[in-house]
């Protein structure tokens, strides 16, 4: 008979980055240019309802270094979010 | 960290930790019922729950977010206690009792979820809620009161009129006996046990005969 014990933790296989920003509602289409670009990202949001602005970006590839690189590119402040 | 930390830890693997999720979903409900939609900020609700804003966005991407999914999640609790042991091609009066026991149990134990979605019902996220619906139950549900109807054990209505009568009588007893007094200034400690809630049955039971 088997036994099955459900692990405690679940690793999401998409990795969650979070970064704190100046993007704003009206700065959307700029940042989608760039992140929509990016076949890497499964799926990123940005959260302007927050003080912090957080960008939320799903990828399993790519790294905060990277992110903040694009987004610092196009003129905004990206930093990542630490836990 | 220098330009080149990077290297040895090139991304830590973020994990979802069911205790965490529970802790954000459980303070959400509370500042919400407590202070309202308003209230609830990720920053407070991160300092409530003991996590970071950013533990937070792991599992929710903005506030609205959350309130959905929390939503989703309470509403998810109920269906599946209001289903536990019930038989869609029951009678219409046995179906009904265990709907009553199963509805008022879980609403009795979860005061604070109740308030919730009420809260959500009558707010703006209500007409994102009614797209989310399991349409299991509403199938389930919906099968029940067919056969009955068939059997000629219900009378057929509208779906509002029906549902007024057949749980809001329940509802209001499970509101007043959570409030924890009676009604009218009754000094008298209300609550809702078996005993109330068969003879109000009795009365609904009645009053949706053909």
């Amino acid at each position: 008979m088997y036994s099955f014990t459900p692990k405690p933790m679940e690793t999401i296989l998409s990795e969650v980055l979070i970064f704190k920003t100046n993007i704003h509602e009206a700065d959307v289409k700029t940042v989608a240019v760039v992140l929509d670009a990016d076949y890497r990202i499964t799926r990123w949001s940005v959260d302007y309802g927050d003080i912090d602005c957080v960008l939320r970006i799903e990828s399993q590839q790519l790294t905060t270094e990277e992110v903040i690189g694009r987004v610092s590119n196009i003129g905004f402040h990206c930093e990542e979010l630490p836990d | 960290m220098n330009e080149h930390s990077f290297i040895f830890v090139p991304f830590i693997m973020r994990t979802r930790d069911e205790n965490k999720e529970q802790a954000i979903r459980r303070k959400a409900i509370e500042m919400i019922v407590e202070e309202g939609f308003d209230g609830l900020s990720m920053q407070k609700l991160a300092k409530a729950a003991g996590v970071s804003p950013a533990t937070i966005y792991i599992y929710f991407k903005d506030r609205d977010d959350l309130i959905m999914q929390v939503w989703m999640g309470e509403m998810k609790k109920m269906v599946d206690a209001i289903l536990k042991n019930f038989d869609p091609e029951a009678s219409f009066e046995e179906g009904m009792r265990i709907q009553w026991m199963n509805r008022a149990k879980f609403l009795m134990e979860n005061p604070m979820s109740m308030h919730f979605m009420e809260q959500v019902k009558y707010s703006p996220y209500h007409n994102v809620s009614l797209t989310k619906m399991d349409s299991n139950f509403q199938e389930v549900m919906g099968r029940f009161v067919h056969n009955a109807i068939k059997r000629k054990e219900l009378v057929k209505l509208p779906f509002e009129v029906y549902w007024s009568v057949a749980f809001a009588p329940l509802y209001q007893l499970v509101k007043t006996h959570i409030s924890g007094r009676g009604l009218r200034g009754n000094p008298e400690k209300f609550e809702l046990d078996e005993k109330t809630m068969n003879m109000t049955l009795k009365l609904v039971i009645k009053a949706l005969k053909p």
